[in-house]
């Protein structure tokens, strides 16, 4: 089961976690389907994913002690951050994660509503794989951290070592090209 | 490089990710659309979840030894002693208050925050605010008494924040007015006590016809008039009607078959099951325009022939394994549950957070093939229910029999 938390609750729990360990099960919760999805979409396999995923959290907890609570958002950023150096320290080599980012591009749920309905978003995301294929890999990473991870950019900033301005620049940068691969889609539709 | 034009593109992925408004740049929807939401997003095993979870507090627990719990709040009403184990809703339900008190630590804007303080500092201001809260976990159907609620006091601007937290919050001041009332929904430990969560079982004059009383089993809610006035549509106290709520401009059933309890202050009182209640306490906290019309025909009530059903579990499952089925469905889901085969109102229900969760108890376990294809013996009409509830998108819960 999952469980969202807003920053005063997650600040709550950090507080907490120190004399409690069971406050580390509502940060858990809520973090897990993200970091669990991020670890995903950069592996192909799901004992791998699985593992990844066991291996960013029981180094979380174990490193918990010396993370410092800078604000809504830090310690987000602070696990996403192992995250990415986990896969990182994974595949020993940028490149080729970088490459497997949208593999895992998300199927179609069973519940959508109407077979036209259905048709038409698988379309559109088979449309949004090529059209992400198209971009820098740095671009590539953050749309995936922003849309698919949840990440703020000051978070994303952290995760990537970057400064959020430049992470601003290229998320601009990201959906412009995106968008203008888009609109010559729609005209040579037309 | 426009600056302006970048900002204005980072407010709206702001705005759409974080508030869900629509923005007017086609990708960012798309984006959104297609990446955003949690159901798209990869999912694990809950077994596999699970287990992680469990092996975090035991690697936590071996590095630090057990302490004293520090009390948090003085309150004036008697509290039972905390239990050394706390589940993750106990949690939740302390933190509702804990967090309003000393959550000034957090809101000072400039303040550098400390490394992970071990407890988080109440402030000393002077109260003016008296609510009453639960002091224990409190089930669904539970007559309130002096011994399940208590009162806390906050300050000012601690109580603005909590009520700030949703418009027309309310909240009960004195305990008196709360015994003896029923609990609509599960309260948990610490969480204040809203007139939605109870229901008033109107205590109707026999010469008022605006009002009738709640059948056993059924919960109330108060809403606000419906959009539609009740006697444009004859509708009075007594009839069982449909609720109808708006979305994109087009009316469609939410809630079918409940019961105008009474009319009476502006207000309107249906009585429905829990189930239904929960969807109508949705609809209240989104504040959603809603109009009534009169209910027709019947829901089967359901059927005690046996019968094999089978259908592929999200999860591996050991051979021999016996369980229970928990079929969960958000609440803001719960309007496809219109039109169901039989009634719902015979299948156990409870209300976790945000998920409406039907238990399907009554099921023999008849063969579990490959881990993942299951078939249970069950009587027809909750077979029928089951297979209407996993159509409709209910995630499925095994709970060890």
């Amino acid at each position: 089961m999952t469980q969202s938390l807003s920053p005063e609750e997650e600040y709550f729990y950090l507080t907490q976690v120190k004399e409690k360990p069971d406050a580390i099960r509502p940060l858990y919760r809520h973090y897990f389907p993200r970091i669990f999805a991020y670890v995903a979409c950069r592996v192909t396999s799901k004992q791998d994913t699985e593992d990844l995923t066991s291996e960013i959290f029981l180094k979380m907890v174990a490193s918990i002690d010396g993370f410092e609570y800078r604000g809504a958002g830090s310690f987000a950023g602070w696990i996403f951050q192992i995250a990415n150096n986990t896969v990182k320290q994974f595949y020993r080599a940028d490149e080729r994660w970088q490459t497997t980012l949208i593999d895992a591009l998300p199927e179609l749920h069973s519940t959508d509503p109407l077979p036209d309905e259905a048709f038409s978003r698988k379309e559109r995301l088979r449309w949004l794989q090529s059209a992400l294929e198209t971009l820098t890999p740095r671009r590539r990473e953050i749309i995936m951290l922003r849309f698919a991870s949840g990440l703020r950019n000051q978070e994303i900033a952290g995760v990537l070592g970057l400064d959020e301005r430049t992470v601003a620049s290229h998320l601009c940068r990201a959906l412009e090209d995106l968008q203008q691969q888009y609109q010559q889609e729609e005209i040579a539709d037309e | 490089m426009n600056n302006d034009h970048d900002e204005h593109l980072i407010q709206q992925v702001d705005d759409l990710l974080e508030q869900g408004k629509p923005s007017d740049h086609a990708m960012i929807n798309l984006l959104a659309d297609s990446l955003a939401h949690e159901r798209h997003l990869p999912q694990a095993d809950v077994h596999f979840m699970n287990s992680l979870e469990d092996q975090l507090v035991v690697q936590l627990q071996n590095h630090q030894p057990p302490k004293e719990e520090t009390p948090m709040l003085s309150m004036t009403a008697k509290v039972p002693l905390r239990t050394p184990s706390y589940s993750y809703l106990t949690w939740a339900a302390a933190l509702i208050v804990v967090i309003l008190m000393g959550s000034f630590v957090l809101t000072q804007p400039q303040r550098s925050q400390p490394a992970l303080p071990s407890a988080v500092q109440v402030p000393t201001a002077e109260p003016t605010h008296t609510i009453i809260i639960a002091t224990r976990n409190i089930q669904a159907g539970t007559t309130i008494t002096d011994e399940m609620v208590g009162s806390i006091s906050l300050s000012a601007s601690d109580f603005d924040k909590l009520q700030s937290t949703q418009p027309d919050r309310l909240f009960f001041t004195d305990i008196k007015e709360v015994i003896g009332q029923t609990s609509t929904t599960a309260m948990f430990w610490f969480e204040p006590i809203e007139p939605i969560k109870l229901g008033q079982v109107p205590t109707c004059p026999k010469t008022d016809l605006q009002c009738v009383s709640v059948p056993k089993g059924m919960y109330t809610i108060s809403l606000s008039l419906p959009m539609i006035p009740l006697d444009k549509v004859g509708l009075v106290a007594g009839d069982r009607v449909d609720v109808l709520a708006s979305a994109n401009n087009q009316l469609s059933v939410v809630v079918e078959d409940v019961l105008i309890s009474s009319l009476q202050s502006g207000k309107v009182t249906l009585a429905a099951s829990s189930w239904k209640q929960s969807i109508l306490i949705w609809l209240w906290q989104n504040n959603l325009s809603y109009t009534l019309s009169l209910h027709q025909g019947e829901t089967p009530v359901g059927s005690d022939e046996l019968v094999d059903y089978s259908f592929t579990s999200p999860e591996p499952l050991p051979d021999g394994y016996k369980f229970h089925l928990i079929a969960g469905l958000l609440d803001s889901q719960g309007y496809q549950l219109v039109g169901s085969p039989f009634s719902l109102d015979n299948i156990q229900f409870t209300q976790r957070d945000k998920l409406m969760q039907f238990w399907f108890t009554n099921i023999t376990v008849v063969s579990i093939t490959n881990g993942t294809e299951v078939v249970i013996n069950l009587p027809a009409s909750d077979a029928a229910n089951l297979d209407f509830l996993l159509k409709k998108g209910a995630k499925l819960e095994f709970i060890p029999q």
